[in-house]
């Protein structure tokens, strides 16, 4: 039986409207990166004319210090919180599910919706003010402590995916649970749990709430603060603050495109399954 | 109901199985003879993949799943705390319905993978893939492709791959639930004829809902229902002058 024509006009009509926002959305998001590059790359090219040549290179050193930071902080805070957060992930999807690993589970959930800056707050008395840490290392703690809860729930439902007649063939063939999860759960989602891994840092490198409260001091932050300092200067032109959001969305786009790779495999992994 | 006298090489004795607080079979007493293929009919969820679970002890791989009674293996009870549930699965192997071969491993390595997964080294490994293939029948089909990913077989070629892996292993026993169940009638044929030929060197146990495959391939069967034994008795028997009321019924297709 055919549909009505009237009803094959509204079902045109819903995809025409959906596609046309679909679009409208694209072109603010594409909009908006043209701008960032157009005046990211105007801002590059005219620093070294607008300053005085020392102050210039200053702040070109600067901009790479804040670079460099951007990349120790975010691999120390990976480095921290992946172990952590792989061996949780696995324990929550394999483990039975008693009250400890619901209770764990819950606690990932919640700690996913605190804000970044309470995180800080806390690290900052825990760790600088009660211990001493530098800025640099609270920083990578903080941060990775934020990262940590999203990790463990991803890396959780990533091995979840892996199909369960998997796991019972493998115990099916004598493999103990140890086994099981080493050479049955972690190769056929190890690619997946690192692209995950990235593209929580990449959440970290954009982050600056956080590293404000734990590095405000620090002569040189990472490029979110720097951008952070860069656009509350209303008294000077906005080009070193676009410069450095150029740099900084550079950046993200380059780790976005270690995830697309990784994605791919990880998607010609899953057809096999 | 007609007990089949001879050497039980894998016995249920009394066996009850529950998830949770239902108890989905009944006190089965089931032998599965040395040297013979055994098949458990019975309409859907009568608990025929409960039993083969029971019988390797898998069972108790599912949460809130538990067992009562003892299964036999060779006299000694599997159920026995001192008995390592590992151990019993390399002696008891299970095929599943659908051919599930390890997707990050290549041919190669889904045959040796019962040997890796628990930690035993393989001296021979090499030969040891190729007596699995041939045991199976796939060598001369697979021989130059065992590098190639194990999911690029075709499903009846996965599911001669998977009993090849657990073959490896050198069980005494293989339970096979549902075999074919994923298959059409040529590949049905293939494995069919390769349980004809493992029932030489194992004790072979095939749950099935078809009742023609269950005449083709066994020895022996029982008609389990509701988690009950109602019948079991050697194959032509049973199909012939079945003792059971039910099990006439099943057969003649009044239910199930």
């Amino acid at each position: 039986m055919r549909p009505s024509s009237s009803r094959r006009w509204l079902d045109t009509a819903i995809f025409t409207a959906v596609t046309g926002v679909t679009f409208a959305v694209t072109l603010v998001f594409a909009a908006f990166f043209g701008w960032l590059v157009v005046h990211g790359f105007y801002g590059l090219r005219t620093i070294p004319r607008e300053l005085p040549p020392e102050s210039a290179w200053r702040w070109t050193s600067m901009l790479a210090g804040s670079a460099k930071n951007t990349v120790v902080l975010v691999t120390v805070a990976g480095l921290i919180a992946s172990p952590f957060a792989v061996a949780v992930g696995f324990l929550l999807s394999e483990g039975r599910d008693d009250r400890f690993l619901r209770g764990v589970r819950a606690c990932a959930r919640a700690a996913q919706g605190v804000p970044s800056v309470i995180v800080g707050v806390g690290v900052s008395a825990a760790f600088v003010t009660s211990c001493g840490l530098s800025p640099m290392a609270a920083g990578a703690i903080a941060l990775a402590l934020m990262l940590l809860p999203g990790m463990i729930l991803t890396t959780e439902s990533l091995a979840r995916a892996v199909p369960n007649d998997l796991r019972s063939a493998a115990f099916a063939l004598g493999a103990s649970r140890l086994s099981v999860l080493l050479g049955v759960v972690l190769p056929g989602t190890r690619t997946a749990i690192i692209a995950a891994i990235v593209s929580a840092l990449i959440r970290g490198v954009g982050e600056a709430a956080v590293l404000l409260v734990t590095m405000g001091t620090a002569k040189e932050g990472p490029l979110a603060v720097l951008v952070y300092h860069e656009s509350l200067q209303f008294d000077l032109p906005p080009t070193r603050a676009h410069a450095s959001a150029l740099i900084m969305m550079v950046f993200i786009l380059s780790m976005h495109l270690v995830v697309l790779r990784l994605r791919s495999g990880v998607q010609l992994g899953m057809a096999r399954w | 109901m007609v007990v089949v006298e001879a050497e039980a090489k894998l016995e249920a004795v009394d066996l009850e199985a529950f998830y949770g607080a239902e108890r989905v079979l009944k006190r089965l007493r089931i032998p599965l003879v040395q040297g013979a293929v055994t098949a458990v009919i019975g309409p859907s969820g009568s608990g025929k993949t409960t039993l083969l679970r029971c019988l390797s002890r898998m069972h108790e791989l599912t949460s809130g799943a538990r067992v009562q009674g003892a299964v036999l293996l060779d006299g000694m009870n599997i159920y026995d705390p001192a008995v390592d549930a590992s151990a019993v699965r390399r002696r008891v192997a299970t095929i599943a319905a659908k051919p599930n071969p390890f997707p990050s491993m290549s041919v190669r390595e889904n045959v040796l993978s019962g040997l890796t997964l628990s930690g035993i080294r393989a001296q021979d490994a090499e030969s040891i893939v190729e007596s699995c293939l041939h045991e199976v029948g796939l060598w001369d089909q697979i021989k130059d492709r065992l590098r190639i990913p194990a999911t690029a077989l075709s499903t009846v070629e996965q599911q001669q791959l998977c009993i090849a892996r657990s073959l490896a292993l050198r069980p005494e026993v293989i339970l096979l639930d549902e075999p074919c169940s994923v298959l059409d009638p040529m590949a049905t044929a293939r494995i069919e004829d390769l349980m004809h030929d493992l029932r030489e060197r194992y004790t072979l146990g095939i749950a099935t809902h078809s009742m023609q495959q269950a005449a083709r391939v066994s020895d022996h069967v029982a008609f389990v229902l509701s988690g009950e034994l109602i019948e079991y008795s050697d194959t032509d028997r049973l199909f012939t002058r079945p003792s059971d009321v039910r099990t006439e019924d099943y057969l003649t297709g009044r239910f199930g």
